[in-house]
């Protein structure tokens, strides 16, 4: 029992590790489209918060913006940018609260600085890949 | 095959199943049945045995080295290259992906091989994947097909319907390479699991057929029930009828039992199970019966026959017609079909005036239709009468085939009681020469034996039967023509000398 206890752990280690090759492998492949998309996003991500600034409100393209956070969200740290990751994950809770609560000014103003993080930190990583994003 | 796994424990399991299953139907003859014959037993034996290594080898060997067929469905392209990347790193097999619910559906649908696994991501434009889950287990064949969900921390709201919807588990994203791993692991692992049951599901199922048709019986076949206290086999019912001295069985009672439907019964019960309800049955009535040194056989179409001696009539008519018995809740296929109990209906006893082999014979049929009449469906009773009406000549048939077996029960027994009285004259004086003439072989034969024994002294004033010892108040010898045991005008006279001058042998 203990002898295929510690083979099937051994099963599962070989697998996580040839599972982390190949993701390796693959994060290598989808990084370069990741940083092609940045520049979109942030053309987007900056619009809304112009918008809301101008308006007062998120709503015309709140739908829009919890799409990018979404996807940055789900791949930004796999894709080794922890930071945009988190941010994208914090703009993107931000905005579910706000849209239960589209009232409250503090959570208006909780997504409105989340976007603009999160805008802040694409500009940067775009720049430091020489993506412009003007 | 992953390491640790072998096709022989699988085997070894299978085979514990198998061994379980046969213990349940354990029984002290061969192979775990009980068996009519030893011919039978053996046929049977080596039919079983080979269909048993037949499905045994039918277990795949390979069952280790399962493979998956995995599905992944997210809107965002680069999930899924990572996803595409890491699944087929780690050897989980065939991987393909999708990026829209609706997609996926069609995928599912061609699929020549079915998918083993599901990814879905849980937000995605148009049909979401909490929907997508709820249609891919319309599925049939996907009902129990592990489906992983994909979710970002937030998203976390979600999981509740996700599992509401069929979902089997969840994965957060970002993701990780070595949670994914465990996660599939396990939903491999569980349709691991869920297809060697089904797999030991199918050949339990086959064996259980094959039980089923190697001890499949008839209707109409005296089923040997096994041993119980009372139970007899019918040959051996009737040899004990046939056997018993003619005096143990004088008026003893022939009775009927019949289980009511039992066709029915018969039909919606493995054989197996039918064979327990027969017991259960035999074990009712003899329960009944308690105390009565009755004998009780199984002769087929589920009809009971029994006999009880002369001082157990009253119990057997104070019994109720008919008992109700459960019946077990059944692991066939036509469980819904049974009904929950069964009625035992009990028919008039006949009574043996004279055990001759023919007379019982007659008894027993007698009593078996009696209780035919009484299960038959009011519909037949009632044509029955009718029919009775409508043909008087049938009547009169019977009226006379009535006659006839009357002057033959006379007949018999003046012979019995001639028997009875040679046997007391062989004690007190020499029989005529007319009288020794007149015996038959057999009978002189019995006489001297019985003499030789010197067990017939008899009380004044009693008439005994030859064999029991059992006094016998008043007998008809003819009609009209009555010999009195007890206040006879003459009691002076030996009641064997009165008996003889009735029969014309008296020499005084």
């Amino acid at each position: 029992m203990d002898n295929q206890s510690g083979s099937t752990n051994g099963t599962i280690q070989k697998a996580a590790s040839n599972a982390i090759a190949g993701l390796e492998a693959a994060v290598r492949n989808s990084r370069a489209e990741f940083v092609a998309r940045l520049p979109e996003y942030y053309k987007t991500l900056d619009h809304a918060a112009e918008a809301a600034m101008g308006e007062g409100i998120l709503a015309p393209s709140v739908d829009e913006v919890m799409f990018i956070a979404h996807r940055i969200a789900g791949v930004g740290k796999t894709l080794g940018f922890p930071d945009l990751g988190d941010s994208a994950r914090q703009t993107e809770t931000a905005i579910a609260a706000y849209r239960c609560e589209q009232d409250s000014t503090v959570l208006r103003d909780i997504s409105f600085s989340k976007i603009r993080h999160l805008a802040g930190l694409i500009e940067a990583i775009c720049a430091a890949h020489g993506k412009c994003v003007s | 095959m992953p390491p640790g796994e072998t096709a022989a424990e699988t085997r070894d399991s299978a085979g514990y199943r198998l061994k379980r299953m046969f213990s349940s139907y354990s029984c002290p003859s061969i192979g775990g049945f009980r068996i009519q014959d030893q011919s039978r037993a053996t046929a049977q034996l080596s039919l079983f045995l080979s269909i048993v290594v037949s499905l045994v080898n039918r277990i795949p060997s390979n069952i280790g080295r399962l493979n998956m067929k995995i599905l992944a469905v997210d809107d965002d392209r680069i999930v899924l290259n990572l996803l595409d990347g890491l699944l087929k790193s780690a050897d989980f097999g065939e991987v393909q992906t999708c990026e829209s619910a609706e997609r996926a559906l069609e995928l599912i649908a061609d699929a020549q091989t079915p998918f083993t696994c599901f990814l879905l991501d849980i937000q995605m434009p148009g049909m979401d994947g909490i929907e997508l889950c709820e249609k891919i287990r319309e599925f049939p064949k996907h009902r129990d097909t592990p489906i992983l969900m994909l979710t970002s921390m937030s998203e976390k709201t979600y999981i509740d319907r996700a599992f509401s919807a069929g979902a089997s588990d969840y994965l957060t994203k970002p993701l990780d390479a070595t949670e994914i791993v465990v996660r599939l692991g396990i939903a491999r692992q569980l349709m691991k699991e869920r297809k060697s049951l089904a797999e030991s599901t199918d050949v339990i199922a086959s064996l259980i057929d094959v039980l089923d048709r190697t001890t499949q019986h008839d209707l109409e076949e005296a089923i040997d029930l096994g041993k119980m206290e009372g139970l007899l086999r019918y040959p051996a019912f009737e040899n004990y009828l046939y056997q018993s001295g003619r005096a143990a069985l004088f008026r003893s009672t022939i009775f009927a039992v019949k289980i009511r439907n039992v066709e029915d019964i018969h039909r919606n019960l493995p054989p197996l199970e039918f064979k327990a309800f027969l017991q259960t049955a035999a074990s009712t009535i003899l329960d009944r019966l308690k105390g009565h040194d009755v004998f009780i056989t199984y002769r087929g179409d589920g009809e009971f026959v029994g006999v009880i001696p002369r001082r157990g009539q009253a119990i057997l008519k104070a019994l109720d017609d008919e008992i109700v018995i459960a019946i077990e809740e059944s692991e066939g296929k036509h469980t819904a079909k049974l009904p929950a109990t069964a009625t035992l209906v009990f028919g008039p006893g006949a009574s043996i005036l004279m055990p001759t082999r023919g007379e019982l014979s007659k008894a027993i049929w007698n009593a078996v239709q009696r209780v035919r009449t009484r299960t038959a469906p009011v519909a037949q009773q009632n044509q029955a009468r009718q029919g009775t009406r409508d043909f008087p000549a049938g009547i009169s048939r019977l009226r006379q085939e009535s006659d006839d077996f009357k002057e033959d029960l006379r007949a018999e027994f003046t012979q019995l009681l001639r028997d009875s009285l040679q046997s007391e004259l062989g004690e007190h004086r020499k029989p005529s020469r007319r009288r020794q003439k007149k015996a038959p072989a057999s009978v002189s034969k019995k006489r001297q034996a019985k003499a030789s024994r010197g067990d017939d002294r008899k009380r004044p004033g009693s008439f005994s039967s030859v064999n029991s010892g059992k006094k016998l108040h008043r007998v008809k010898l003819r009609a009209g023509e009555r010999i009195e045991a007890y206040g006879d005008e003459n009691e002076k006279l030996p009641v064997s000398q009165r008996v003889l001058k009735v029969l014309g042998y008296s020499n005084g």
